[in-house]
């Protein structure tokens, strides 16, 4: 058991302030919780040689080197927008995981029946010429067309991390960084409506003010707004410390909405809404009726509008239905809204964790969610602006092999979907979930997933893909066996799928 | 941004000394493997049902660490941010090669205390009470327990944990104070 220093001195960033038995009673119990389990004998043997014994005999099942190295692991501050907040929401409502016990797979992946599937897939050369090293490695990114988009730049400068927004003109080629400059970082960034306007929060810790942050044009100059607020203005620390959400549904007009937590209680402490109708240079505080959306017990993640009167707010809930409400004043008051139960699934509608919809039009969307009991997600289809909702079936991801349900255990970001529209939605599911390191593509808004292998995933830790159609989009990987601060390659598609090209790009 | 403690930096400036040291003997490593080897051992036994995987899997994190270490910059990410980085990609990984189920009773068995209280009716309430917390912690997601396990097993600092799972420290400390203040009122309620 680890050695019992003071309480205080062992949990200096925790609880220092708020230190009182019945903690020090739960801390306590953890602690021998998880530590109670004496090393076995050939490790405490190993302590006095001060090094990995070598093992005389195969373990049951031999652990294999691990592919890669830390490149993919070492955790990069990105930048946020949109999808990624929902993602960033995903994870932090802890979307995931359950029983694999069972044997149901109520919709199993399919490879045939996609007409990429199955042909032999090709890595053609380089639209780009570049023989240089960027300097920064690209990942999430974003493209609104086939030109241009934007990304983070993730690297090391110095030993220090360095994190950047980048725009790209040219289809990934050259990307220049646009990263705002005499304010806080950019963390909070928000929405990219085009390839050349671009929103985000950021923050002056000096001034302890947020300012919201707006270009126009592709990052070359910014605006910077502060939100002003029935009592002053939108402060840094409720950016940087709370959670922010966005929603444009033109070039002008948008909500946004901040919520902050009872660091004690885990209570709402503030959650407020601003309405704006110039692209985020002047921000009205909406009225909300608090006692419309629930304050204990919930935990939101995010928001979406899809006009100016019509919008759902979506939050993980203590409660026994999913947190998705609707609002039809633009904010001020909100209900509760119902979902069907998943069609033809183990899981229940108490067991889902919604999503934010996303509409193609003023009529058609998708509501996507995720099982907290099975791994797996569930795509809700609306066709009349989301006064209904049908449910598709529920798509079990394996979710690594063995994955337990009922163990201390990794948390796994759950795939979510992305759609360019009602035609064409995949996810990418990463090194933990199987099939690993394969897009699943939907040409009919979730209600069949196909599998389209990556022939070069065995050689890449692929992490983030993005399509600008069914035909066209990119993957951003790391090559296995490269160093963390080694810039990430970049694989562009035309043919969905077909045949990939490496982007050779430069940062500057 | 996050600023480090005293603490924290004297201990990382100590750390970093005996990186320096193990990246330019190899020998030298002995001293960050006596440190950190119990806890790796408690981060990895808590995910694998069997004390011998754990063990080996343990092994193996350190000498992809040995490895890797000649790369590793200690001026970038803590030492322990790093390695257990490390392990928790081959906890990830190993899940996803093995077929094989771990169940809840994978959790270190409360029942086997290393440390007995000083009389029998002190042991059945810390059973009991581990017991119910052990209750608590079924219900509790993933990503909650992923939370208590690199704090309480792996021993790591909020920052620390925020430097593992690529989150900003904020954010986790805000995530962990939360998730022990509703789990006191659920544990001390029961």
């Amino acid at each position: 058991m680890r050695n019992k220093s003071s309480f205080a001195e062992r949990y200096p960033d925790l609880l220092a302030e708020q230190d009182e038995p019945a903690l020090r009673q739960l801390v306590s119990d953890l602690e021998t919780l998880y530590t109670s389990d004496p090393l076995p004998a050939h490790l405490k043997r190993s302590l006095e040689s001060g090094r990995p014994i070598v093992l005389e005999q195969q373990p049951r099942e031999p652990v294999q080197p691990l592919p890669g190295t830390l490149g993919q692991h070492i955790p990069r501050s990105y930048i946020r927008w949109s999808r990624l907040n929902t993602l960033a929401g995903a994870l932090v409502a802890a979307l995931l995981v359950g029983i694999l016990i069972g044997t149901f797979s109520l919709l199993s992946f399919t490879r045939a029946s996609h007409p990429n599937n199955g042909s032999i897939q090709r890595v053609l050369a380089s639209p780009c010429v570049s023989s240089a090293t960027p300097k920064l490695g690209v990942s999430f990114l974003q493209m609104s067309d086939a030109s241009t988009g934007w990304a983070s730049g993730t690297g090391s400068n110095g030993g220090n991390s360095q994190n950047e927004l980048l725009h790209t003109d040219d289809g990934g080629c050259h990307w220049k960084i646009v990263t705002p400059q005499g304010f806080g970082p950019l963390t909070a960034v928000i929405q990219h409506i085009s390839g050349q306007l671009f929103w985000g929060i950021t923050g002056s810790d000096a001034e302890n003010k947020a300012f919201f942050a707006r270009t126009t044009d592709g990052g070359q100059n910014w605006r910077f707004a502060p939100v002003q607020t029935a009592g002053g203005h939108l402060t840094s620390a409720q950016i940087f410390q709370g959670s922010v959400f966005a929603s444009f549904w033109s070039a002008t007009e948008g909500q946004l909405l901040t919520v902050s937590y009872n660091s004690s209680t885990g209570h709402v402490a503030n959650l407020a809404l601003f309405h704006t109708s110039d692209g985020g240079l002047n921000w009205s505080q909406v009225v909300v009726d608090s006692a419309t959306l629930p304050t204990h017990g919930a935990y939101y993640n995010g928001i979406n509008f899809l006009n100016q009167t019509t919008g759902w707010l979506t939050a993980t809930l203590d409660a026994s239905a999913p947190g998705l409400f609707i609002t039809h004043d633009a904010g001020r008051t909100w209900s509760q809204q119902s979902l069907p139960e998943p069609l033809r699934s183990v899981v229940s509608l108490k067991q889902l964790i919604v999503l934010p919809p996303h509409f193609f039009s003023t009529q058609e969307g998708v509501l996507t969610a995720s099982s907290w009991a099975w791994p797996g997600i569930i795509t809700y289809i609306t066709h009349d602006a989301g006064a209904t909702w049908q449910s598709t079936a529920f798509l079990r991801i394996p979710a690594s092999p063995a994955r337990p349900g009922f163990i201390i255990d990794i948390a796994l970001p759950a795939p979510v979907p992305q759609f360019t529209g009602a035609d064409f939605g995949w996810f990418w599911t990463g090194p933990l979930y199987e099939p690993a390191n394969t897009l699943l593509i939907t040409h009919n808004e979730g209600q069949n997933w196909t599998a389209l292998s990556i022939p070069f995933a065995k050689d890449y830790h692929c992490s983030t893909a993005d399509f600008i159609s069914a035909h066209t989009g990119w993957l951003t990987c790391n090559q296995s066996g490269t160093h963390a601060s080694a810039p990430s390659r970049l694989f562009q598609t035309s043919d969905g799928g077909k045949s990939w090209q490496p982007i050779e790009y430069t940062v500057a | 941004m996050h600023t480090l403690s005293a603490g924290e930096r004297a201990r990382d400036t100590d750390e970093a000394e005996l990186v320096y040291a193990a990246q330019a003997d190899a020998s030298a490593f002995a001293e960050l493997y006596r440190r950190y080897l119990a806890r790796v051992y408690h981060y990895v036994r808590v995910r694998l049902n069997d004390d011998e995987d754990a063990a080996d899997l343990t092994q193996q994190i350190f000498l992809q660490a040995l490895d890797a270490l000649p790369r590793y910059q200690p001026r970038g990410v803590p030492f322990a941010a790093w390695l257990f980085q490390i392990a928790r990609h081959a906890v990830a990984d190993l899940y996803r090669r093995r077929k094989t189920l771990a169940t809840w009773d994978a959790l270190p068995n409360a029942f086997e205390l290393q440390a007995v209280p000083q009389d029998i009716e002190e042991l059945l309430v810390q059973r009991e009470r581990l017991a119910n917390l052990r209750e608590l912690l079924v219900r509790l997601d993933p990503w909650q327990r992923e939370l208590l396990a690199l704090r309480f097993a792996a021993g790591l600092s909020s920052s620390e944990i925020a430097q593992v799972v690529g989150k900003s420290h904020a954010a986790v400390k805000k995530q962990l104070t939360r998730l022990l203040y509703t789990l006191k009122e659920r544990y001390h309620a029961q």
